[in-house]
């Protein structure tokens, strides 16, 4: 049983624990698919190794040496 | 989320169904093979400087073994790794992935051949325990041994499979509904509401924003990752703990990004503060290596020196305080100052910077 299963279970009746889930699960899925379409700068965040290089001759921030 | 990061996860996924489908002996070289295929795809600089890294690695240990020099071997390969990492940002023209993760981990194995306490692992189970995709991008920077315990017990378990599957699924929830749409809503609620202020205070606000953005964009594709994992069968060390229930900024540390926490306390805060016999030494290299993994910049030395201060307070004050908060204010309060001061690095140390003459 995965951990969302176990805590509807402890409200709602086994017959709709089934069904539940599975708008729970289709309600996530759509709100990826409408949001996701929303880039981000991901260079923002330095812990997603995920990004362009600036190259050498690029003006850089703050941050940088 | 961006295009890369879907890529990776939906390719993450189909590692998966491979991982399950090929016949178990060559399961993880499958899968090894998958991931150098999809990061060549996106970013064919990362793949050769993982496939490189992960291969040169076990033969700079074969030849420490054969000349006896394993110290002068160790120094070497990890300066050519370090080395490779901080210049690795200004090589133009490229994505970048995953680096930051596996060239700790190539060094997780490296020092601890250094140190006996692991045997080389050779090149074909280096490259199975580094080829992992799910684990390419936020990592957690996980270790060989736990990795190949995991593997050996390997079974199929439906419940895990599921588990697995939900933990994924709320881990993208997590970082493309919260740590983007919502994040980026009330991100520009607070920039209007501080429009006002003077700067510092509106810099103030903003960084403890990014914070808060931060960590559901990370522990989401973190859950992400090991969502991946334990489909595949596997319990991967977490990288969270709750970091926003921590009552003290030591607390935090122990909570947050845990996998590089224990990295820089096992190979930099030890090996210092045995070495000098000064905790203090080794909590300042700790704290160095950490910033410096962020980013090699000016910004993040100083960051370290936030952070150490940050620390000798919290432990200051926890011997002087001879009192402590009644549990339900300190579970409030705990929190809010470490996420003030945590947030207060950023326009205390930008300033401190355009101050310094370039």
């Amino acid at each position: 049983m995965t951990p969302l299963a176990r805590l509807l279970s402890r409200y709602l009746p086994g017959g709709a624990l089934v069904p539940a889930l599975a708008l729970v699960y289709a309600g996530v899925v759509f709100a990826l698919a409408l949001l996701s379409g929303d880039p981000r700068q991901d260079d923002r965040n330095p812990y997603l190794d995920l990004r362009r290089t600036e190259g050498p001759g690029d003006p850089g921030n703050p941050t940088r040496w | 989320m961006a295009p890369e990061a879907l890529i990776l996860s939906l390719g993450g996924l189909a590692g998966v169904a491979l991982i399950w489908i090929i016949p178990a002996r060559l399961a993880w070289d499958g899968l090894a093979a998958w991931t150098v295929l999809v990061l060549a795809l996106l970013s064919p600089m990362s793949a050769v400087w993982l496939v490189g890294a992960g291969v040169m690695t076990p033969l700079a240990m074969a030849l420490g073994d054969r000349v006896g020099h394993r110290g002068a071997v160790t120094l070497a390969w990890t300066a050519a790794l370090l080395a490779a990492l901080f210049t690795a940002r200004d090589w133009s023209g490229a994505y970048r992935i995953g680096g930051a993760y596996f060239t700790l981990r190539n060094l997780h194995v490296l020092l601890d051949w250094w140190t006996r306490r692991l045997a080389n692992p050779g090149i074909r189970r280096h490259l199975r325990y580094q080829l992992v995709l799910p684990l390419l991008m936020v990592g957690p920077i996980h270790r060989l041994q736990h990795f190949e315990r995991q593997c050996e017990r390997r079974r199929w378990e439906t419940a895990d499979f599921l588990t697995g599957a939900e933990r994924a699924l709320f881990g993208a929830a997590m970082a493309v509904v919260l740590g983007n749409w919502a994040c980026r809503h009330i991100e520009a609620g607070l920039a209007l509401v501080t429009a006002q202020w003077p700067a510092f205070w509106r810099d103030w606000v903003a960084s403890a924003a990014d914070w808060v953005q931060i960590y559901f964009t990370f522990a989401g594709f973190s859950a992400v990752a090991l969502g991946l994992m334990l489909m595949m069968g596997l319990r991967i060390e977490e990288n969270f703990d709750r970091p926003w229930a921590a009552r003290d900024l030591i607390e935090f540390w122990t909570r947050w990004h845990m996998t590089l926490t224990r990295w820089c306390r096992d190979y930099v805060f030890q090996v210092v503060a045995a070495a000098t016999r000064s905790p203090l030494l080794g909590l300042a290299a700790g704290m160095l290596a950490m910033g410096l993994w962020h980013r090699a910049s000016a910004y993040y030395v100083l960051w370290s020196v936030w952070q150490v201060a940050g620390v000798v307070g919290t432990r200051v004050a926890r011997r002087a305080m001879a009192w402590s908060l009644p549990s339900g204010p300190s579970a409030v309060l705990g929190p809010v100052a470490v996420l003030g001061w945590l947030s207060l690095a950023r326009p205390v140390l930008i300033r401190v910077l355009e101050l310094t003459p370039q």
